[in-house]
């Protein structure tokens, strides 16, 4: 969207303005990205941002926290490689991966070779193996397996956290699927609003029986006063039947709650816990 | 492997493959200007230090979506910073309002008096220009709104311009600088958003 092309309707130019300036409340928010380019005055506050700082002052950082974030970025840039997010759609049955990183054509020109000689190789010494089964595959087979967990997703009125259900509840069905013994599981979801995942993500939080309690009183005394396991961070593109796989950060020891929280893009260290459904494991 | 990060729109790519020199390497171009944006609206030092980690987290995972035909590599870094500090300051149950307002807070930005660091020359330019367009009255606002997180009722309240009016002046700020940037796009081939 351009300059020339901006919304006419002042309303609207005032809503992505204060969008811009201070944030919306989750009502305006949920209009806010309805419409064609919420973000259309972002890059034009973060330039008068950068000018106003600028003008007063730019500051370096305190060491200790550079320091905090040297180790942060070693931790970024060596992750723990996550499953690919998969996603399946009874309509569709069609498995979407996220592209890989396109590496230059020049540096990989070497690489091709080599991993044409290696491929060639395998294929020599090693017949072609059955393809891995799709995730409705996966997750049925997971659901045969003895000690599996299989509970249902609920509304945050039907969980008794709210009067109403979450804006994003599009009449929410589906289940939770985890086998505590390999932390193994699945996400199915039917009725949960299509994301945008420039504006917001959802994110999996899990609260684990054998976790200490008490890490954030704000929330009571039990369980959900513990700092839950990061599940992972996904997206919904459709209002249909999706299955998400379940990548919790650590390891679960006993799950007691699966929560899903609205988050800004890629997902938060510590949620304000905007939650859209849980799941409660007996 | 490490590839040599040497130019700005080299370095978010270079974070998005993975590269541990140029995670690091955004701390050095972009912690200076990070740090201060936080110190800007947070209450406290702890609350900015909890803030920048964030942030960076935030634009290390979302290093693939930038691209350089849209807009240059530091507005898209501050536009996550603004992005996490607006959500973080939400999060806490306050208005982006607490920070003092210095005397100067209105005045427009002179070129001369601002001693920027390269990446951040063409930016501060642009905020200087479309700045320098404005009236007294209108910098104050945008200066109270985008500068210091005061929300609209504050900024009405703390000047007794009417709230409609507030709105307009930083409804129009915003535009001029978009404009300003859609020039700027049409002199490098690089858009206006981030």
């Amino acid at each position: 969207m351009s300059v020339r092309n901006l919304p006419t309707d002042d309303q609207i130019l005032d809503l992505l303005a204060l969008r811009a300036a201070e944030g919306l409340d989750r009502d305006d928010e949920v209009h806010a990205v309805s419409l064609d380019d919420p973000g259309v005055f972002d890059a034009a506050a973060a330039v008068l941002a950068i000018g106003m700082t600028a003008r007063d002052g730019i500051e370096p950082m305190p060491p200790m926290l550079r320091q905090r974030l040297e180790a942060l970025a070693e931790d970024f840039a060596t992750p723990v490689p996550a499953p690919a997010p998969i996603v399946s759609t009874a309509s569709s049955r069609t498995l979407h991966r996220p592209e890989p990183a396109r590496v230059p054509w020049m540096a990989s020109a070497g690489w091709l070779a080599a991993a044409a000689c290696l491929i060639l190789a395998v294929v020599v010494w090693n017949p072609p193996r059955t393809p891995e089964p799709g995730i409705d595959a996966r997750l049925a087979a997971l659901e045969m397996k003895p000690g599996v967990v299989k509970t249902d997703w609920l509304s945050l009125d039907a969980a008794g956290l709210s009067e109403s259900p979450h804006a994003y509840d599009k009449n929410l069905k589906g289940q939770i699927v985890w086998d505590p013994q390999t932390n193994e599981g699945y996400m199915v979801f039917e009725g949960l609003a299509s994301n945008d995942p420039s504006a917001l993500q959802y994110q999996l939080w899990i609260f684990d029986a054998d976790r200490p309690t008490g890490q954030l009183p704000q929330y009571g005394e039990g369980i959900l006063s513990q700092r839950p396991v990061d599940g992972g961070v996904f997206d919904i593109p459709t209002d249909g039947r999706v299955v998400v796989p379940i990548t919790p950060k650590l390891s679960v020891g006993k799950a007691a709650v699966f929560a899903v929280t609205v988050e800004p893009p890629g997902g938060v260290v510590v949620s304000d816990r905007d939650i859209v459904a849980v799941a409660m494991v007996n | 492997m490490s590839n040599t990060v040497s130019t700005p729109e080299d370095l978010l790519p270079a974070v998005a493959r993975g590269d541990a020199s140029a995670v690091k390497a955004c701390l050095d171009r972009y912690g200076a200007l990070i740090w201060s944006l936080a110190r800007r609206t947070c209450r406290s030092g702890a609350d900015a230090e909890d803030a920048v980690q964030e942030i960076f987290v935030s634009i290390w995972k979302n290093a693939a979506r930038f691209d350089p035909e849209r807009g240059s590599e530091v507005t898209f870094v501050a536009t996550i910073a603004r992005r996490r500090l607006i959500d973080r300051m939400r999060q806490a149950g306050r208005r982006p309002n607490e920070a003092p307002i210095e005397a100067g807070g209105g005045m427009a930005i002179s070129d001369d008096q601002v001693a920027a660091p390269t990446e951040l020359r063409e930016e501060v330019q642009i905020a200087s220009r479309a700045l320098a367009e404005l009236s007294e009255d209108q910098r104050r606002v945008l200066q109270m709104s985008i500068g210091h997180g005061l929300s609209h009722e504050k900024i009405a309240e703390a000047t007794g311009i009417p709230l409609g009016t507030v709105k307009t002046h930083i409804r129009r700020g915003l535009i001029r600088v978009r404009s300003l940037l859609e020039e700027q796009r049409e002199r490098t081939g690089r858009g206006v958003e981030a």
